[in-house]
């Protein structure tokens, strides 16, 4: 009975019932647009044609960047290629940075707490008055400054008779003053992990949040890649598993404050092996390790002996590298354990090539808390007459119990910031000044690695530079003092003193460095450094474990928000947390273990899950927390990431959370940091709930295991993620899991439907027929993703919602699941027996977007023709035919279609961060990745202008451009010389899903190469 | 009775195609002359009065000479006050409307121009690869050089494009909706 409907016929019927509802609204909508073109026009600019401009902000740890502006304004920030850290990528965090100089927190009038709103005159007035007043009774409280910002602000300090101290909530004093008890240098050193095959993490979370992720991302992706029937391996040692450990090849669950006893007894072991330690050092360092012992840490960490020898064996067979613990979960030993971490690099010949201190970064760039601390205690002592603030927001993250909001209260202060925060709140003056995208200034980090920032836009509001305002205020105090009159010409004149002392021409000199984003010559490896000959013998003689019976609080440094100046970003707040898929909040995560004892559920419904709310009582501070319950969590530990419960920012961005830094406390360790577990906590259940949005939800159907499906009937055994182990490759049983790919065989005419009286014979169709051979025109584009380099972190995710316009949809829309974001990392969980009868759990990261089929479910399904295959082998999607019906979403195997439930607002003026490139869309659109087809568009323009094909590498998308694993291709199918090319035929290259329902994708993984044993899939 | 009423037809016709003849090829001095704006064509009303017909027609001022992003960019560029400024430094600048640009050269405010050609925010278009395809600017434009009040002579509709599109494939015009679409 059934009739066959054709494409047109159904859209006529189906436009009836919508020409019958809008009868009597007829008239088309007149609009005027006007241009308004410059007075002048600024040379080098042309309209959408974008200029970029290396430069560096604070926020962006010293990242080297290149800001991609179109028409005077900045829309995107990228990675420098030229930097020697970044190297091009960036993390997610780093990316955010165009959120904040566009977002809703800035500041745009100077004004007093008393006074309120002031006009810059005025402000400049009182600025001096004060100064004039408190003369030799100043205090700067700056984050950490180098080269010319570090300059000016000595020079005001001489000027005006202050003192200047530093702050970060992440100090490095604690390795800065353990390198110089070791090794007698006042640096900290750079990590790298380039050339090692074995990696021994004590607890430091490299992949997402320590040290320089980039760099380590980079170089732990070649550890891992296979080559000749070998590959690195990872050990990380921590009590639950992070996104990190869930990286790693094995995990020791060691209990949380035992990793310094447990780096001593692997120093004795490897210093008695066969270690590069001399015989003189080798007498040093057994004395030193006297009282450790395998069994002491087998005590403390609950590993067992043959583990921990296991592993002393491994450190000594490769070239190894060990990263310290972090030093959140330090109790109050940071000095001893950053000491044996450094010793045991020493004995395993790292240093110079793994710990490099000729790349080091000098202490007067570094901070520790003991200034702060007594900062504080001089203020309450009403020993400050004036404060001046910059670059730092204390009033977050200092400890709760040093009282900082008290301290403020007794002293004049003025806070120069870009964006309101904690501290601004608390200053007695504050003062708007430039975003670090609109602001002259210079970063150094590691030696060699100097960089300029340089303003790529005139300020948004009538702000002006911090330091041009200290330059006004030394001028005053002092006539004589500077030859220039801003800051600019400061720093310019300091630049080529200090590195141009040889060039021809300064200005060029000058000019050069400004386009290169700075001056880089890190030195790639540094001298093996001779042990410190005046050690303190008995450094380790009274190490012992944190200490803590039953659950211990440990905080974690978060990578998306750090220290909470990246807090108030709605891509990093929309980003999932790699593993739990938490967004916009924070959360308690309790192993299932610690939730049965505590009764706590996580109820996972339609619109978000609720969870219990956990009442944790440590370190004397007292909240309520929601409970995530993770199966890779451990019975000894509950965690909080830092970054969230802000009271000072923007509306959208406050009472998110709760504050990770409460639990500091002030007390110094002996490394002069505040210390923060692990903490003693009392859990109890409150019983009321508290709604989450996670990405991770069963019934969405993109993961196998999801923490909620361990029900036996919510397990979706499929072969979407893929492993493979090392000794099978290269050999003919190489492929394991979903079957062997064939590689696209185009010659294949697509399945004719049976039922031909309901589905329509497309054999004839225009848009179906001779896809053979010669349906791919000069380009079949295509993604190739290695699943072994992704690292789950997410900056692709970052990436893409900066390059297409996405919309941050919120945190109730996400838990209805209409998250916009075309890329998203799929986490895998997977179970194994272990030997000893014990599960063990790992967890595997792949990135999903849309597959660009060949022969995609969705296509077929648009009554609107929206959606098609191009000549160039890409899913197109043409926005403005879309009518929302949704089918293709339906229909999709992937869930990679995105639909515009509404017309989504861009808060504040982060509309002028939109790509021009790409169609804002609106409501009842429906959307998904394109591959970037605005790039690939770019890209052939440039070729035609030469006559010429497009080459490889020539077409970057925004997500492989970020990645610091260097996990992504793409490029031309049809040039068998491309890189995605060579990637798709690779032996460990699968097409998702292919095997069972013949999409035909556009976008190949390899398999995660694991090592024997242990490949699942 | 049919043929004569064709006859009749054929010679209306004839009337009225020798007519139009006469106007459009016989008429003299053809350059000088503006073309009014026709009826039903897009002309709004501009914040200066400014003849294309003068600047391009009579004196003979090559398009990109102002427009000077067309070979290198998706949009041709409306030219900034200071080229205007150019010229008219020296040539009546006291004169209206040309005052009104000094005084919005000196006063640094820009001209708000009202866009006669728009296209949608989702359609790309590149005034780059028409021009270096060796397309004149006439083709879309119509006779800008006699229009002494700029209209939009084109329809801007897909369609249009399309069909455009279609009798160029040899110049690599391509069809793909993601041609024109983003």
């Amino acid at each position: 009975m059934a009739n066959k409907i054709e494409r047109r016929e159904f859209l006529a019927l189906m436009g009836l019932g919508g020409a019958a509802a809008t009868v009597g609204c007829g008239s088309s909508p007149k609009f005027e647009e006007t241009w308004v073109p410059w007075v002048e026009p600024v040379a080098g600019t042309i309209p959408y044609v974008p200029n970029y401009y290396a430069t560096t902000t604070r926020e962006s740890e010293g990242a080297g960047l290149w800001v991609k502006v179109l028409g005077g304004r900045a829309v995107k920030v990228e990675g420098n290629p030229d930097h020697p850290v970044n190297k091009g990528t960036l993390t997610a965090r780093q990316q955010s940075v165009i959120q904040g100089l566009y977002g809703t927190s800035r500041i745009r009038v100077p004004f007093g707490k008393n006074e309120g709103g002031m006009t810059w005159r005025d402000t400049s007035a009182k600025l001096n008055e004060l100064m004039t007043a408190n003369r030799g009774n100043i205090v700067a409280l700056t984050g950490p400054v180098s080269g010319a910002e570090a300059e000016i602000w000595q020079k005001f300090v001489a000027e005006t008779g202050g003192r200047h101290v530093t702050y970060e909530a992440f100090c490095q004093s604690g390795l800065v003053l353990a390198s110089e008890k070791v090794f007698g240098q006042q640096k900290a050193p750079y990590f790298s992990l380039k050339g090692a095959d074995y990696v021994l993490s004590l607890g430091a979370q490299f992949l997402e949040s320590w040290g320089d992720v980039t760099a380590l991302s980079r170089d732990y992706a070649h550890l891992r890649t296979p080559d000749q029937g070998k590959r690195g391996k990872h050990v990380q040692v921590e009590a639950r598993m992070s996104n990190t450990g869930a990286n790693a090849d094995e995990v020791l669950h060691a209990r949380p404050g035992s990793k310094t006893v447990l780096a001593l007894a692997l120093l004795k072991e490897v210093a008695a092996g066969e270690s590069k330690l001399n015989e003189a050092d080798k007498a040093t360092v057994a004395s030193m390790v006297a009282n450790a012992s395998i069994q002491s840490a087998v005590g403390a960490t609950g590993l067992s002996a043959d583990q921990i020898r296991h592993i002393a064996e491994d450190l000594l067979k490769h070239n190894s590298v060990v990263l310290p613990a972090e030093d959140l979960e330090l109790a109050g030993d940071h000095v001893t354990h950053h000491a044996a971490v450094l010793l045991l690099n020493k004995a395993l010949g790292g240093i110079g090539k793994h710990v490099n201190y000729s790349a080091g970064k000098p202490i007067e760039r570094t901070s520790s808390h003991k200034a702060i601390s007594e900062l504080v205690a001089q203020m309450n002592s009403g020993g400050v007459g004036l404060l001046l603030i910059h670059g730092t927001n204390p009033a977050y993250s200092l400890p709760t119990d040093l009282n900082f909001a008290a301290a403020m209260g007794k002293t004049t202060s003025v806070v120069f910031a870009d964006s309101f925060n904690e501290t601004t709140a608390l200053g007695s003056y504050v003062v708007p000044v430039n975003h670090d995208l609109e602001a002259w200034g210079e970063i150094n980090t590691y030696e060699g690695v100097d960089m300029l920032m340089q303003p790529v836009m005139t300020p948004r509001w009538d702000m002006r530079q911090a330091h041009d305002i200290l330059v006004e205020m030394i001028r005053t105090a002092n006539p004589e003092a500077l030859p220039q009159e801003n800051f600019r010409d400061f720093l310019k004149a300091s630049w080529i003193t200090r590195f141009g002392g040889e060039a021809a021409n300064p200005d060029k000199f000058w000019r050069d460095s400004l386009r290169a984003g700075g001056r880089f010559s890190m030195p790639e490896q540094g001298e093996d450094l001779p042990l410190s000959g005046n050690m303190d013998a008995s450094m380790f003689a009274n190490v012992k474990s944190g200490g803590v019976t039953g659950t211990a609080l440990v905080l974690e440094k978060s990578a998306r928000f750090g220290d909470g100046t990246t807090s108030d970003r709605g891509w990093l707040q929309e980003l999932p947390d790699p593993m739990t898929g938490l967004v916009w909040d924070s959360w308690l995560e309790v192993s299932q273990e610690t939730a049965a004892e505590l009764g706590a559920t996580y109820d996972a419904g339609a619109r978000g899950g609720d969870a219990h709310l956990i009442k944790v009582d440590a370190g004397g501070q007292s909240v309520e927390l929601p409970a995530f319950i993770v199966e890779t969590g451990a019975r000894e530990q509950v965690t909080l990431a830092t970054g969230y419960g802000h009271t000072g920012l923007s509306e959208t961005y406050n009472g998110r959370g709760v504050n990770a830094f409460g639990f500091l406390s002030s007390k110094l360790s002996d490394g002069e940091q505040f210390t923060a577990g692990p903490l003693q906590a009392n859990l109890a259940n409150t019983q009321k709930t508290y709604r989450m949005a996670t990405v991770h939800l069963p019934g969405i159907g993109d993961q196998q295991v999801t923490p909620y499906s361990m029900l036996e009937d919510v397990k979706m055994e499929r072969d979407l993620y893929q492993t493979v182990g090392l000794a099978s490759l290269g050999h003919e049983g190489g492929h394991h899991g979903g079957g062997h790919y064939e590689t696209l065989n185009k010659s294949s005419r697509f399945p004719v439907h049976e039922d031909k009286d309901w589905y329509p014979d497309r054999t004839d169709d225009p848009v179906y027929v001779d896809r053979d051979e010669t349906f791919y025109d000069d380009y079949k584009w295509e993604a190739a993703f290695d699943l072994n380099r992704c690292t789950g972190c997410g900056s692709c995710v970052t990436a893409c919602y900066a390059e297409n316009n996405l919309p941050v949809v919120g945190k109730d829309q996400v838990a209805r699941g209409r998250e916009m974001a075309w890329i998203r990392i799929n986490r895998y969980m997977h179970h194994h027996k272990s030997e000893d009868g014990h599960g063990k759990v790992t967890a595997g990261f792949l990135p999903m977007m849309c597959q660009q089929c060949a022969n995609a479910p969705c296509e077929s399904v648009c009554p609107s023709l929206a959606t098609y295959h191009n000549a160039e082998g890409l899913n197109a999607m043409v926005y403005n035919r879309c009518v929302g019906t949704r089918y293709c979403a339906n229909n999709c195997s992937y869930k990679v279609r995105r639909f515009n439930w509404f017309t989504f607002q861009w808060e504040g003026d982060l509309n002028w961060a939109l790509n021009p490139a790409v169609t804002v869309r609106q409501m009842g659109v429906m959307e998904k990745c394109t591959f970037c087809v605005q790039r690939i568009r770019d890209a052939k323009d440039g070729a035609r202008d030469q006559g010429r094909k497009v080459r490889d590498g020539e077409v970057r998308t925004a997500c492989q451009q970020a990645c610091p694993a260097d996990a992504i291709r793409f490029g031309n199918y049809e040039d068998a010389e491309s890189e995605v090319h060579k990637w798709a035929h690779d032996e460990r290259a699968y097409r998702a899903l292919d095997s069972h329902i013949h999409t035909k994708p556009g976008v190949s993984y390899l398999k995660r190469v694991v090592l024997d044993g242990e490949h699942h899939g | 009775m049919r043929d004569k009423k064709k006859l009749l037809s054929l010679m209306c016709f004839l009337l009225v195609a020798g007519l139009l003849g006469f106007v459009v090829i016989g008429s003299p001095d053809q350059s000088s002359r503006p073309v009014e704006v026709p009826f039903g064509k897009y002309a709004p009303k501009q914040p200066i009065d400014y003849s294309h017909k003068l600047h391009a027609g009579d004196l003979q001022i090559e398009c990109q000479f102002c427009h000077t992003y067309a070979r290198r960019s998706r949009s041709a560029g409306i030219p900034a006050v200071e080229q205007c400024m150019a010229c008219h430094t020296m040539i009546s600048p006291d004169k209206e409307p040309i005052a009104k640009i000094v005084k919005a050269y000196d006063e640094k405010e820009p001209i708000e121009w009202v866009k006669v050609h728009d296209i949608p925010d989702y359609v790309y278009f590149s005034h780059k690869r028409h021009v270096n395809a060796g397309f004149e600017c006439q083709e879309c434009h119509g006779p800008v050089e006699k229009m002494e009040v700029l209209y939009r002579e084109a329809p801007m509709t897909m369609g249009w494009c399309v069909n455009c599109h279609q009798d160029n494939r040899d110049k690599g015009a391509q069809l793909d909706c993601w041609t024109c679409h983003k």
